[in-house]
């Protein structure tokens, strides 16, 4: 089996094709801090993709609550079940793949959801990990705590999906890295779903085919983000293009916060799938449960956003959030204002540090009164 | 480490030679148990259940686990019977195994439904790979799905009623429009025969060129029909013998071919290629229509000599091949 080169757990892995990226790679980056789990992102994708009869279950985009919600029930549970027990040896992953612990005759580690499992797509919302005792006060990390963890296709470097569809009806795009199921070829054998580690692929009951998040590819054919990020209300998300590490352009916006800054991290980089939505994780939850879901560089990612303030370029980088509804292909930040360009070096946005802010004195000397919130 | 001597090298070329009519890829891949299909003066049933298949001689055929290709699965099913009939126009066969549990659904994401499928080379005569065909000589595969038979069955097709039954209110159909119900069906957009929604076999025509090649071609000519009864499939697929059109298997009254077949065990997950299959290619004789009656030929005894010759060369070669390989030469022993 050849072996490939995987960045985000620090070394060689087998894989059953030869390393090959494309010529540019869709990628976003997640602000976990930033989520409220209001589920417009949710919509804004259900309505664009998945209306039609067969696809009611069908959530490309969701978003759960961590620890116990999941979409399909107990996903990533399962998923460390399948791993057993492994550890990180520093910045390397000591265990083994999806493809390497890949029983004989598959390709990749993984289970078929039940279809129950996709019955209950907003489980466990909102449920903290433990309860608060009387008296209790909060620290950083919190003892009890949830977190909201958006979701979409990784469309992942190394894809188990392309990997296990014995049709080859899965392919990556050349253009975009975009992952896509061929809809006149897939035969809904499942496969692609049992290997998908994270389940982003799901059954379609009335065409009898798979389906799965397409990138929102015709909208960034034309230079624009795709759905869940432009209608995202908490501006927590941004697309962008992501490098290798060691091609890193620090005035694109995904490497600059993923490789250069370090702020966001993959989720479940021990899969082996080098997936390519990056979460900045949530600065309140304990790092046990941050190193299992985004590897070793999570107490990095937190610190850099604790301190986020003193850092102008990155926290410009991160005002672009949101800003605009236009691809951003590169940034920079100077005199107070974060700028975004187009492919073609075109202005997009331009967008404050700080938003202009006027505080008034408390007592009007011209009316003689005090202001104040009280009718 | 074991290195071959020259004259052991030249020995095994020798012997490789001698072996070679013997090993052709035909007969390695070809079963002498074949099915013979015979002419009858009626109209083909299309019933798994009429009383004319009686008259078709059976072959069964001993089924394994699909292990060549990745993802293995199947031997659920461990064999099938298979007959076949002709009426000069049309050609039938009938696939039938035991399955205690029928599964007709295949429309949830765990659910897969029974099937089966019979494989003829494109081009009668030649052998492609059993194993669905090669680039070379591709397969024409006649696949049915219970699900299908069920769609057209039961007139519904599959739809979130039947696989989610509602509680209550039905399904509302003001909800989705017409446009809707088609505009978010990719695949029924894209042409996949999987999500049509009208049906007119249970029998999906498919041509194959090796493993991750199956294709639906553009002509469905093959009709069919399954029933499963006191724990048991029977499948009938048919098909007129000349369809002018490129890619079906080539049938001729009085001809041979060959097939392979393979069963899916929808309960046990069976989809894909995970199937339990007859790895090697049976012979297919076709039955010539019935010729006026002439006189019965006289028996003429088959002289024994000639296969006494052929053994006793056989038996002399190998010695010599023996003798080559393994007794020293006098410079070998001096050399030891």
């Amino acid at each position: 089996m050849p072996k490939v080169w995987n960045w985000q757990i620090n070394r060689e892995m087998d894989f059953p094709y030869e390393e090959s990226r494309p010529k540019r790679q869709f990628a976003a980056v997640f602000d976990t801090n930033k989520c409220i789990a209001c589920q417009t992102c949710t919509i804004a994708c259900k309505t664009t993709w998945t209306s039609g009869r067969g696809q009611e279950h069908m959530f490309w985009n969701n978003v759960e609550t961590k620890p116990y919600g999941f979409y399909p029930l107990g996903w990533d549970v399962r998923l460390m079940k399948l791993l057993g027990f492994h550890q990180w040896e520093g910045e390397t992953y000591g265990g083994e793949t999806v493809f390497e612990s890949a029983p004989q005759g598959t390709q990749a580690n993984g289970y078929l959801p039940e279809d129950q499992d996709w019955a209950h797509p907003n489980i466990g919302e909102d449920e903290p990990c433990g309860s608060v005792e009387q008296g209790q006060a909060f620290g950083t990390p919190h003892d009890v705590w949830n977190f909201y963890l958006p979701r979409i296709c990784n469309h992942c470097t190394y894809a188990a999906c392309i990997t296990a569809c014995p049709r080859g009806a899965i392919y990556k795009r050349e253009e975009d890295g975009v992952v896509l199921i061929d809809q006149e070829r897939c035969r809904g054998y499942g496969e692609c779903m049992k290997a998908c580690p994270y389940k982003k692929v799901l059954p379609n009951s009335v065409t009898r085919t798979s389906e799965k998040c397409i990138g929102c590819y015709p909208l960034i054919e034309q230079g624009y983000q795709t759905r869940c990020v432009t209608t995202c209300i908490g501006r927590i998300r941004l697309n962008g293009w992501i490098s290798p590490p060691d091609q890193a352009d620090p005035e694109k916006p995904m490497d600059y916060i993923v490789h250069v800054k370090k702020l966001a991290l993959p989720l479940y980089p021990q899969a082996g799938l080098e997936p390519n939505i990056y979460y900045i994780p949530p600065v309140h939850v304990p790092g046990r449960y941050l190193k299992q879901m985004f590897g070793p560089g999570y107490k990095e990612a937190v610190e850099v956003y604790e301190t986020l303030e003193e850092d102008q370029q990155l926290l410009g980088c991160l005002t672009l959030f949101g800003s605009t509804d236009k691809w951003i292909d590169r940034f920079r930040v100077a005199g107070g204002y974060a700028y975004g360009y187009s492919e073609d070096g075109r202005e997009l946005v331009r967008s404050p540090l700080r938003e202009p802010s006027e505080i008034r004195p408390f007592y009007d000397e011209k009316h003689q009164a005090y202001r104040h919130n009280t009718p | 480490m074991f290195i071959l001597n020259p004259r052991a090298f030249w020995a095994a070329i020798l012997t490789s030679v001698l072996l070679l009519p013997f090993a052709g890829p035909a007969a390695a891949q070809m079963d002498d148990d074949g099915l013979v299909v015979p002419y009858v003066d009626a109209e083909l049933p299309i019933d798994p259940a009429a009383g004319m298949w009686d008259d078709a001689p059976p072959v069964t055929i001993g089924l394994t686990a699909q292990t060549l290709t990745i993802p293995w699965g199947g031997g659920h099913v461990t064999e099938v019977e298979v007959r076949g009939l002709h009426n000069g126009r049309n050609i039938a066969f009938l696939m039938s195994w035991a399955d205690p549990a029928p599964e007709m659904d295949l429309a949830a994401g765990d659910a897969f439904g029974d099937a089966a499928a019979i494989q003829f080379p494109v081009e009668a005569g030649v052998i492609p790979s059993p194993f669905m065909g090669d680039e070379v000589n591709p397969v024409n595969i006649w696949q049915w799905q219970a699900a299908w038979q069920r769609d057209i069955d039961e007139g519904a097709l599959a739809d979130v009623d039947r696989v989610h039954p509602p509680h209550g209110a039905p399904y509302a159909d003001e909800v989705m429009s017409e446009l809707g119900e088609t505009s978010w069906r990719a695949a029924l957009a894209a042409g996949n025969w999987r999500a049509m929604r009208e049906r007119a076999t249970p029998v999906e025509n498919t041509i194959s060129a090796g493993f991750n090649t199956l294709a639906t071609l553009p002509q469905q000519p093959v009709q069919g029909r399954g029933e499963w009864e006191d724990g048991r499939w029977k499948v009938v697929f048919q098909r007129a013998f000349d369809t002018g059109h490129e890619g079906d298997a080539g049938f001729e009254v009085g001809g041979e071919t060959s097939f392979n077949v393979a069963v899916w065990d929808g309960a046990s997950g069976d989809r894909g290629g995970q199937k339990s299959v007859s790895l090697i290619w049976r012979p297919l004789e076709i039955g010539g229509p019935p010729r006026p009656a002439v006189e019965a030929p006289v028996a003429v005894e088959t002289p024994w000599w000639p296969f006494a010759m052929a053994g006793l060369a056989m038996i002399g070669l190998a010695l010599a091949v023996f003798r080559i390989a393994f007794i020293p030469t006098q410079e070998q022993e001096d050399a030891s």
